[in-house]
Order: structure tokens, then sequence, then C-alpha cells
């Protein structure tokens, strides 16, 4: 017995270092590995579905892609704490209202030198995503997943309460009275207690009324809720809330799926809703889009967001990261990559994005725009003003109230901010 | 006992993995976040300096953090009150071991061991406006209005949180208080039945003078785990609406992980530890004083 389980550990210590020796000798020859940090959302919807590692290997079999999926919320934590204990990934995910934050902190790599060598023609892009990844003079992020919104409408309860889809916010309004009063139909919906409400959300058609919560004014972060173009947007907010739903913790899925089901007459709506909403609905007939309503003063905004691919600033692998991020951004590459839109509008002439769905994003994005400076400081004045912005639709202030502590509030961070 | 030499080598070495855990996980993290209260580490700059008390005099002005304290106090009372109170109830019934009590008694536990986070997503749900089973059951009833919503004001946020909450805690008072009180020597209760006590006098004299200090512990442990408490407020409120539920623990969070101000942070958990840690020694103090003056 003693000697069969001394035969049998011999043979495992020898398989053992007869593995390791296999691995060490397949390391030495091993491809370059290029690790890639992503949203799990992006992972699973068009990395993993349309192949790209696969694709990507075939082209440049000297590499190795490895992904690291991670939740939307952990997004910006992994990033910092991977670069805080020197573990940075080469290419990486970045929110796009992160870029700054994480440039701040030194997550992020220029990468100008490195974009020297790729094969990249910037001039079909949509100009404010490739402005957004170009802090202080450097190219720190190239978007290849921007979006922007547009105004989706239920045609079915339109049709029932005989008005026409809406042109302006006013129109908005007059369709969500309605459709509240007349038939108990929400106006719109949307989760109030996320940060991003106030700027992205409802917030959003702050744009459509010439309006930001801040903006860069003679070379110094501005507060300009004083403004009464902000306090028209308020007043206009305030009054649209009545016709929504009262549960402030109703989530975006929920909401939308609310949308789907003819419980809301009118939503903001994002390319990703094209996937995940339009199967929703139990006639497509029923959906309808326009763009974004014009406000008082006759300006059409509409909020951009979306993504841009990052480098680490201690990857150690920074010209395998260009030769992957080259290949990505490649316009049919882009348009399988991309959830929202892809940024080079080259890329809308390759499926999915060459279906007419997409036509209405096409031609908005053109002149969408980010609700407020990408500074490290956006969350924290998203976070500040969302609170005030809601107790104003929540009626436990008044609007004029809300824009003048709004004002001194986001004015007292904005001037935190280090030039 | 004495130990001989060579018996505290071994008594110390045996000690030793524990105490190197502890200084590791425990110590090293408390002393590294109180100096990091008194820098100005963030992680969006590169460069950190030593600030001094300002993080502490900053925050101790700010009026947002006297009302997310405010509103921990509030939600850390309703909640050990409310699931003392139950859970007291909850082992006193179960232990008349009336027919059926012992299912009750293993499904009483599944709040208990059901992850934090997951009571407040099905709470959420059951109390949504659109959706919400319990919501569509008031609403059907009448006994509230069409447009009613459990997340519409902050006082009806932080009572639906509290109600998730308090679900989930009382089930670990209703377990320690049922085990201490089988425990009770029945000659005492026979006694006292024999001496004439009601069921209100048994358990004056005889019943909650044994479980006492079951019940202080539980209250303890409670009072710990809900004033820290953040899962189950984060994913019903998120702090909201307008911050009306912004306890201490979202607060310390959301500086943390979405400013990535870590100082400020840092200083908000060493006031939360101050804070709790005074609760606690004055709780003891008042109890001592009780048993001095009844003594």
């Amino acid at each position: 017995m003693k000697k069969a389980i001394l035969f049998v550990s011999v043979l495992f210590i020898v398989a053992g270092l007869l593995f390791a020796q296999a691995a060490g000798e397949a390391k030495t020859g091993a491809k370059k590995e290029i690790r890639v940090l992503l949203w799990d959302s992006t992972y699973n919807s068009t990395i993993e579905k349309n192949g790209i590692e696969e694709k990507f290997e075939a082209a440049y079999p000297e590499y190795d892609v490895v992904f690291d999926k991670i939740a939307y919320d952990d997004l910006d934590k992994t990033i910092l704490f991977s670069h805080a204990s020197g573990d940075d990934y080469d290419v990486i995910q970045v929110i796009t209202t992160s870029l700054n934050p994480l440039y701040a902190g030194g997550a992020l790599a220029p990468m100008d030198d490195l974009l020297k060598k790729a094969n990249l023609d910037f001039s079909t892009w949509s100009p404010a995503a490739v402005k957004a990844g170009v802090i202080d003079g450097k190219t720190v992020g190239l978007p290849f997943d921007p979006d922007c919104r547009i105004l989706a409408y239920n045609v079915k309860i339109l049709r029932e309460l005989g008005l026409e889809p809406p042109k302006t916010t006013d129109d908005m309004l007059t369709i969500a009275k309605a459709a509240y009063e007349k038939l108990g139909v929400y106006a719109m919906a949307g989760q109030i207690s996320k940060n991003v409400f106030c700027m992205y959300d409802l917030g959003g058609f702050q744009l459509c009324f010439d309006s930001k919560v801040y903006d860069l004014v003679n070379g110094k972060y501005t507060a300009l809720l004083d403004q009464p173009e902000a306090l028209a947007f308020v007043k206009w907010a305030v009054e649209m809330y009545k016709y929504m739903p009262k549960d402030t913790n109703i989530n975006d899925t929920l909401a939308r799926s609310m949308f789907a089901q003819g419980k809301v007459a009118m939503l903001w709506w994002t390319p990703s809703q094209i996937k995940s909403v339009i199967p929703q609905f139990e006639n497509r007939e029923d959906l309808d889009f326009s763009v974004m309503p014009v406000g008082p003063t006759g300006v059409r905004g509409s909020a951009m967001g979306g993504y841009h691919w990052g480098i680490g600033s201690g990857s150690k692998n920074k010209e395998a990261a260009m030769v992957f991020l080259n290949f990505a951004l490649q316009p049919e590459n882009q348009a399988l990559i991309a959830r929202g839109l892809p940024a080079d509008t080259k890329a809308f002439d390759y499926p999915p994005y060459n279906v007419p769905d997409y036509d209405m994003f096409r031609e908005q994005l053109k002149s969408s725009s980010y609700p407020a400076p990408l500074i490290s400081l956006f969350t924290q004045v998203a976070e500040t003003w969302n609170r005030r912005f809601q107790e104003a639709l929540l009626g436990t202030i008044t609007p004029e109230e809300a824009c003048r502590l709004g004002q001194v509030e986001v004015q007292a961070i904005l001037d935190t901010y280090a030039y | 006992m004495m130990l001989n030499r060579k018996n505290k080598v071994v008594a110390y070495l045996l000690v030793l993995p524990a105490a190197a855990m502890l200084a590791v996980f425990v110590l090293y993290p408390m002393i590294l976040n109180i100096s990091l209260s008194f820098k100005d580490y963030s992680m969006l700059r590169t460069t950190t300096k030593t600030v001094g008390l300002k993080n502490y005099i900053t925050l101790l002005t700010d009026s947002r953090v006297w009302q997310a304290v405010q509103r921990t106090f509030v939600w850390t009372f309703i909640n050990v009150a409310g699931a003392l109170l139950i859970g007291l109830g909850a082992a006193l019934l179960l232990s008349n071991g009336f027919k059926g009590s012992n299912i009750i008694k293993s499904i009483v536990l599944i709040p208990w061991v059901l992850p934090s986070v997951i009571t407040g997503y099905i709470w959420a749900l059951m109390l949504q406006e659109d959706a919400g089973v319990i919501t569509y059951i008031l609403k059907s009833l009448h006994i509230v209005a069409s447009d009613f919503s459990w997340f519409r004001t902050g006082p009806l946020s932080m009572a639906s949180a509290i109600m998730a909450n308090i679900w989930r805690a009382f089930p670990f008072f209703t377990l320690m208080i049922f085990a201490k009180i089988n425990t009770i020597p029945s000659d005492q209760i026979e006694a006292a039945t024999l001496e004439g006590a009601n069921s209100w006098q048994l358990f004056r004299f005889v019943t909650f003078p044994f479980i006492r200090p079951t019940v202080y512990t539980c209250t303890y442990l409670c009072f710990i785990w809900s004033f820290n408490a953040f899962d189950i407020l984060k994913v019903m409120t998120n702090g909201g609406p307008a911050e009306m539920t912004t306890t201490m623990s979202i607060m310390v969070q959301r500086e943390a992980f979405q400013f990535f101000e870590i100082s400020n942070a840092s200083t908000m958990s060493v006031i939360m530890f101050v804070l709790m840690i005074s609760v606690i020694l004055l709780f003891t103090l008042l109890s001592k004083l009780v048993r001095r003056v009844r003594k």
C-alpha cells in the first residue's frame, strides 16, 4: 500500500514538473497578450456575439486579446484601482463623462504618438465625440460608441388623443397633459434617483432651452443656473413631472418596458433601446420617432453620451493596445462593436446600422452635444444639482429656489477645479 | 494556574495567526483610514498633501452631513426598535409551541438568510408604483390613491426601506430570544404560576429578566448593523428622492466610489465610528446606572 502511495506521489510530482516546463516553454514562445477591460454589456451584446476576439486574432495571430468584463457601476472604480495597484489594463472602455476624471487621476495615457502609426481618418467621425477625447490638447480617448437622444412616441396614444407628433417642448406638455388626464397614460418615465437624470434624461431637454448647468465662460467653468433659460427649463420640467410616475426609483428597464406596454406616451430614446425595447412592442407600428423638439428659443438640443476607448497609463503593451484599437475602430468593426452608435459615420453603411431605425440618430448625432463640459467634477456637479432638481420636481422647493440654490452649490464645486 | 515558559510560548504561537490576521485586515486599514482623513487624497489627483483637521472642519460645518447624521439615527433607532419588538413577539409566540410552530420556525429564518441586496430588490419590486403587488392590492382596495407611490417622498421612501430592513432583521432576534427562552428553568415558571402570576407578570418577572442579556446583545449587534447598513437603502432608494434617505453609509460610498474623494470618505467614516461608539458607550453607561439605581 505504502509503495502504491509512493508511486502515485512520484508520478504526480513528475507530471507536475513536466507540465510546468511545458507551460514555461509555451509562455516563452507565447503570443503577446492584450488585456482589455470593458463593460460586461458591451462584451455580451457585441464583442462576443460578433466574434471580435476571433476576428482580431485571425488578422493578428501574434496577439492574444483577453477581455475582462465588469459591471457598469464598477467600471471607473476598477480602472482607478487597477491603476493604483500598478496593474493597468492595456485597453480600457471609458464612459465618456469619466474621461476627464480618469485622466486627472493619471489612469489614462495620451495616445498621440501611437496614433501616428494607426490607420484612422477622423474626418468622417462625430466631431463632438472626437473632441471629448482630447484633454489639454492630448488625445486620451477614441470614441467608438457615442450616443444621443431622439424622441420616441406612441403613435396609437397620439392618434387616440387626436394630436400630432411633438415638434416643440410646448407640444410635449400638451401631449403630456392630455395623455395623463384623458387616457390615464404617463407622459414620460425614467429613473429620477440616478445622478445623471438632471443631465441626460429629463435634464437632457435643458439643451432645447439653450441652457446648460455649467459651461466654460471666459476661460472659467461657471454655473449657469441663474440664467432665465435655466429657470424656464426647470419650470417646464416641473410641469412635465406632474404627468410622470411618482416612483422616484423606477429603473430605466422598467420605464422602457412601460413605454412598450403603452403605459407611457413619450420617451427620450437612445440607440441601445432599438435592440432592447423594440422587440417588446406588441405592434411595431405603435412606435415612431422624431428628432428632439425645439425649445422656446428655437434650439434643438440632444444630449450626447457614450463610450471611448482609452489606453492604461501603466500599460506595458501600449503599441499592441493601439494595434487592437486600430482594428476595433475600422468602420466595419466599429459597427459590430458599438452598442449605441458608431462614432464614424462611415460605419452606418455596415450592419446593423444600415437600417432605417438608425436614420434619425444619424441625423440627430450631427447636432448633438454633451450636456455640460466633461470635466473631472461632472459627476459631483450632477449629484449636487440633481438634489435641487428633484426637490423642484417633487414640489418641496420652487423652481426659482432650485435654480438659486443650485447656482450657489454648483459654483462652489466648480471653484475647486484645478485649471 | 501558572503557565510555564514553554507553555507561554506555545500559547503566544497559537494566538499569533489570529493576531496577525487582525493586524493586517482590521488594525492596518483602521490606522490607514484615520491617517487618510488628515490628507487630501483623491483618486482624481496625482498629488496628495497633509491638510490637518481641514476635512473634519469642512464636513462638520456642512449641513448635508448633519442631515445625513440625523437620518442615520432615525433609520437606526426605528430599525432596532422594530426588529426587537417583532422579534421578541415572534419568539414568545413560537415558544408557546402551537400547532405548526415547527414549520414557522424554519420559515421565519428565510428573511435572515437572504442577502440584503436581494431583500432590497424584492421589496422594491413589491412596492413599485406600476407593477408592485403590495401597491396594486392597496390601490385595488382603495386604501391609497390611484397615483400613490411609496417612493414619492422622503419619509415614505425611508419607511419603505425600514420595512424591508425590519423584515430582514427581526428573525435574528426571534432566533436568539427563542433559544434563550427554551433554557428558562421550568421550576421558575412553575413556581411563578403556583404563586398565581398571570401571563404578563410571568413575562415581566420571570421571562424578561432571564432573556435580558440576550436582548441587550442582539440590540447592540442590530444597532451596529443598522447604523452601517448600506445595501438595502442603495438598492431601494439610492439615497433619494432629493437625498432624503441619504444616510452616512450612502454618503461615504458616494464620496469614495462616485467622486473618488477618498480622504473625505475616510473622514466621514471616522465620524461615523466615533458616533457609533459614543452611542454604545452611552447606552452601556445608562443601563449600568439603571441597574445600580434598582439595586
